[in-house]
């Protein structure tokens, strides 16, 4: 039981760090680029992003066995724009500024790369359970990533947070403590590769000092090995000597 | 023969899954036609509230044959809306103000959907942008257009590039159809019932 909430976890997480879509696989980089302007519209697109994942992950496992080989792509297809139709109906219905604020970018996720590759790589290999977790995590890991980058972007370009303006159920809050040092190019395509390249170096960054952390770790552990050898291997000629002189 | 059994089914598993597909989508129009209707309206009024502030919506109407009748090469305009204002005291009677006129169009790059707002006298009031399909909701440059208001320069005069050219091309297009169908639609009856 343990151990199969311990694998769960681990496939949830690895889609929010390990195997991150956007920081980690490099996918999904069009709407992420797109969409993160500001905050709210970037929880929106996760949130529009996660559940067309979810539910075709969902579809594409129960369907795994009647799928055939020969058309699975178009199969996905036809099920990944099922559901961004749906998604789009009820946006425009229940959310009109996040329909009109992302704009094409909502029917683009039927080309996103991670829909189809969770759909390809895992969902049609792995049971509905597991394939459930996986676009979970993967959701929730994108989400968070085009979040970051969101952050950045807004409070660099406007100089604060605004929120409800999208989501128009909660009410409208703007926080600028920096306006006038606002950077306007954050909020322009050309800040959004800025930001995206930034993130994107300080993980190389970060991972490459643990590689090297763990590269020097692995050196040491060999010396040790390698003196704790020498000494035994001398402490061994010494007792062979000392034999030998009885 | 296996080999047939498979192609059919092969095209039943695609067939089912595409017709399931299009039910669930069927039933999802059904939930929500009514409510995306609401907010398109919502929104051209907002639109309409943007141009006109204190302008209130009269009569409205189609652009239908018989406009057709008199601007055959009408394209973008789809609809009406006469704005009226007040007299004001205790005169209940309104005049006509000008003409907000919903546009629908599209190039290789997407759908458009404006409000343009014309006083009665073809004088341009401004554009309310209702959805943007181009890109990234910044096909326009705010205050696209603005110059035009003053009467000083005309739509051939305004530069194009706004932000992006083919959608400010399609905008000015547009533009010039509504001031056109405006002095049309104030010549004849139609747009002159409230003046």
């Amino acid at each position: 039981m343990a151990k199969e909430k311990g694998k769960n976890m681990k496939n949830f997480l690895k889609g929010i760090i390990a195997e991150n879509p956007l920081f980690v696989s490099i996918l999904g980089t069009c709407p992420a680029l797109a969409t993160t302007k500001s905050l709210e519209a970037a929880i929106g697109m996760g949130f529009l992003f996660t559940i067309v994942l979810i539910c075709s992950s969902i579809l594409v496992s129960l369907l795994r066995k009647l799928i055939s080989e020969e058309i699975r792509t178009p199969a996905y297809i036809v099920i990944i724009a099922t559901f961004v139709t749906l998604v789009k109906m009820f946006a425009n219905a229940f959310l009109p500024e996040l329909y009109s604020t992302l704009g094409v970018f909502i029917s683009l996720i039927v080309v996103n790369c991670i829909v189809l590759g969770r759909a390809e790589a895992y969902a049609s290999k792995n049971t509905v359970k597991d394939s459930l977790i996986d676009a979970l995590g993967m959701g929730v890991g994108y989400t968070l990533a085009i979040m970051l980058m969101a952050i950045f972007r807004e409070f660099l370009g406007t100089g604060g947070f605004s929120f409800g303006v999208i989501f128009t159920f909660i009410p409208e809050v703007s926080w600028l403590p920096l306006e006038k040092f606002a950077i306007n190019i954050f909020q322009m395509p050309a800040g959004a590769f800025i930001v995206f390249g930034i993130i994107l170096a300080v993980l190389a960054f970060i991972k490459n000092r643990k590689a090297e952390k763990k590269a020097a770790l692995e050196k040491l552990e060999k010396q040790r090995k390698a003196e704790e050898a020498k000494k035994a291997a001398a402490a061994a000629q010494a007792q062979a000597v000392e034999g030998g002189n009885k | 023969m296996s080999n047939i059994k498979k192609y059919i089914l092969t095209a039943v598993t695609l067939g089912l899954i595409a017709a399931s597909g299009a039910l669930l989508i069927a039933g999802a129009n059904m939930i929500t036609r009514e409510r995306i209707a609401q907010n398109e309206k919502e929104s051209v009024n907002k639109g309409i509230a943007k141009i006109f502030n204190d302008g209130q919506i009269g009569q409205d109407f189609e652009v239908d044959d018989e406009i057709k009748g008199y601007y055959p090469d009408v394209k973008y305009s789809k609809h009406v809306y006469e704005i009226v204002k007040s007299n004001g005291g205790d005169n209940p009677s309104t005049y006509l103000e000008g003409l907000a006129i919903q546009t629908t169009g599209s190039n290789n790059y997407g759908k458009v959907s404006l409000i343009i707002g014309f006083t009665k006298d073809c004088v341009y009031k401004g554009l309310s942008v209702i959805s943007n399909e181009q890109s990234f909701a910044s096909t326009l440059k705010k205050g696209y257009l603005d110059e035009i208001k003053d009467g000083d320069k005309t739509i051939d005069d305004v530069s194009v590039s706004c932000g992006a050219t083919y959608g400010a091309k399609l905008v000015r297009a547009m533009v010039e159809e509504a001031k056109e169908l405006t002095r049309i639609l104030t010549m004849t009856d139609k747009g002159a019932n409230n003046g």
